[in-house]
């Protein structure tokens, strides 16, 4: 219990050494930084009144942004966990799948923006889709790498034991393997869904709807003359995704209780 | 047990997605009396208006003449029709350029140059450098320059009417008293001085006045038609005949995207001169207070509303219920919209 007070004593220390240096920061040599207390308020009214140029409040905004995403990842996950779980339990197809997604990996998320354009119009006819695919592609390789490891860490003792007692290859992925597989795989959707965030920030500036809060970000630079709206909408999305990934470490603690 | 934790996260997880989904579909049903407006830049307007993604745009030449050429647009209002001799983009100095002679020798060479180009003995050469300057085939160039009213007059009224169109709809952050004018008025004289338009059309060359430490670097937008001047004073020597002399006095920098752009490098110092619409110039002076003055007009009209072929779409009217794309909030063309639509009496609702 006394740790527990040392430790959010300290980080409310943490937190006026932050606010005090960022207010001073402002106040003594960077005018052009809203002080905190500034971008406070104008958080409030954001939220509150919203925005009249863009028509929206902030967390319309954000709940743009965050459905993005949502579809996006979700859709990583069902395909990455699979994956990731079939090349992690079989080397052929470890080796067979690793040129295509090794290739792939290091290409940023924002760099398949003109492509996926392309693509999408050639197949879709429309580019509609392109953001939630951006998002798609950057949570994709977490999850898949996250899983792997998870796929291939298991106990090659705990395998023997299923198999002595003659279970199918399906019955070990679904008792053993997933089971001892999961805490990876919940790091890799919290790892996933933080790379998402960063890539839909980065895909709505490039245009097309005129909402979510990278577009909003943006759009208060380009009309400018609004630095504590555009200190509000990172502070927006700084909470969300701080509340994304606690939501999942909640999660993982709670699923994973044997761990 | 764990199963059952296991499936509630997954029900609860998956219900979220679905009501986020949802709650997309309701705010993107339209209402029959609303325009749906998207924010894109001018090449991907050309590409989605291609693709049935937008059923219009409204944009600037050559954009519009090449989407008609590419058969997938047609010009359903100019745009002085929207708004009778609406500002578009004009010549401006950064306080760096202090020099009166300095000033009058940049309106001078650009006065020359809207006389060349409004020369209709130019004619041929003309199509020329606006092919060679756009990138664009010459039928395009051609149908884009019958837009565009080239005028070295600055639109001090239109600009005050983009103003006050700024002001209602409340993309203004600063009033001119927060910048250190009194009025308006005040705030206007000192934005546009007119000053170096009337030295030049002076019979005397500012050429032998300009000081030896003159080094102008001057920019524009890439391949906008609209800033053709430049081009054209380049390419006929007319900033020779001024006293500047490109590569050594007179310093081209790379063009910039758009004019919010060049108002950033404005602000940053890195250039001392350039061609951009009114519009950046404006909002940005006024909002980020980047000192600029306009000394010489460049063009007034030159845009257009243009909907996709297969739209369907004949009259303004029928723009009710569609996606019509504008290059971003307080860009002339957005006002052009603005204004069209309060006049047919629609909402304009920006995108989700």
């Amino acid at each position: 219990m006394r740790r527990w007070v040392g430790d959010a004593a300290l980080r409310l220390a943490g937190l006026a050494v932050f606010v005090g240096a960022w207010h001073a920061l402002a106040v003594t040599w960077i005018p052009e930084l809203p002080t905190p207390a500034l971008a406070a308020a104008e958080f409030w009214a954001l939220s509150i009144r919203g925005e009249p140029i863009l028509g929206r409040t902030l967390w319309e905004h954000a709940l743009a942004s965050v459905g993005r995403v949502l579809i996006g990842a979700g859709a990583a996950a069902v395909v990455a966990i699979p994956l990731g779980l079939a090349r992690g339990r079989s080397g052929v197809f470890d080796e067979l799948s690793m040129a295509g997604t090794e290739m792939l990996r290091p290409i940023p998320p924002i760099a398949w923006i003109p492509l996926a354009s392309i693509l999408f119009i050639a197949l879709t006819g429309t580019v509609a889709p392109v953001k939630v695919f951006i998002v798609f592609i950057g949570a994709f390789f977490p999850m898949l790498l996250n899983t792997l490891h998870g796929a291939r860490a298991v106990d090659p003792l705990h395998v023997e034991v299923a198999r002595t007692y003659r279970a199918t290859r399906w019955q070990i992925m679904r008792t053993v393997v997933v089971p001892s597989a999961l805490p990876y795989v919940i790091t890799g959707v919290r790892v996933g869904l933080g790379v998402a965030w960063m890539s839909i920030m980065a895909a709505e500036m490039i245009g097309g709807s005129a909402s979510g809060l990278g577009y909003f970000v943006l759009a208060m630079y380009t009309i400018g003359g609004d630095t504590p709206a555009i200190v509000a909408g990172m502070a927006a999305i700084g909470l969300i995704g701080l509340g994304m990934n606690e939501l999942l470490v909640l999660a993982g603690r709670r699923v994973v209780r044997w761990d | 047990m764990m199963r059952a934790r296991h499936l509630t996260m997954l029900a609860a997880a998956a219900a979220l997605a679905l009501a986020v989904a949802l709650a997309g579909c309701a705010r993107s049903t339209q209402s029959s009396t609303s325009v749906e407006v998207a924010v894109l830049t001018a090449p991907d307007m050309l590409k989605q208006l291609e693709s049935g993604d937008i059923d219009g745009f409204v944009a600037w030449e050559p954009f519009p003449a090449t989407a008609v050429s590419g058969g997938y647009g047609t010009v359903l209002e100019l745009s002085g029709e929207i708004w009778p001799d609406h500002p578009c983009c004009v010549l401006a100095v950064a306080p760096s350029v202090e020099s009166t002679a300095v000033q009058a020798a940049l309106a001078d060479a650009h006065i020359r140059a809207t006389t060349w180009i409004n020369d209709p003995a130019n004619r041929a050469k003309l199509l020329d450098y606006a092919a060679e300057f756009t990138g664009k085939p010459q039928e395009v160039v051609e149908a884009a320059l019958k837009d565009i009213r080239y005028d070295d007059a600055p639109n001090v009224q239109g600009l005050k009417d983009y103003y006050a169109q700024l002001k209602q709809y409340q993309l203004l952050k600063k009033t001119p008293q927060e910048l250190g004018f009194d009025t308006e008025e005040a705030f206007f004289d000192a934005f546009i001085d007119e000053a170096p338009t009337e030295l030049a059309k002076k019979p005397v060359l500012y050429a032998s006045q300009l000081p030896a430490t003159t080094k102008v670097r001057i920019t524009y937008i890439a391949g906008d038609i609209h800033h053709l001047a430049y081009f054209v004073a380049k390419k006929e020597g007319l900033y020779d005949k001024v006293g500047l002399a490109p590569g050594k006095n007179l310093i081209e920098v790379a063009p910039f995207p758009n004019g919010a752009a060049i108002m950033e490098a404005f602000k940053n110092g890195q250039i001392d001169a350039a061609y951009l619409g009114g519009a950046p110039a404006t909002l940005k002076r006024i909002n980020d207070d980047t000192k600029i003055t306009v000394i010489a007009g460049v063009n007034d009209l030159g845009s257009a509303l243009v909907v996709g072929a297969k739209s369907g779409i004949a009259a303004p009217e029928q723009l009710a219920g569609r996606t019509v794309a504008v290059p971003g909030p307080g860009t002339v063309q957005d006002v052009l919209l603005r204004r069209l639509l309060a006049d047919l009496g629609l909402n304009y609702q920006l995108k989700q």
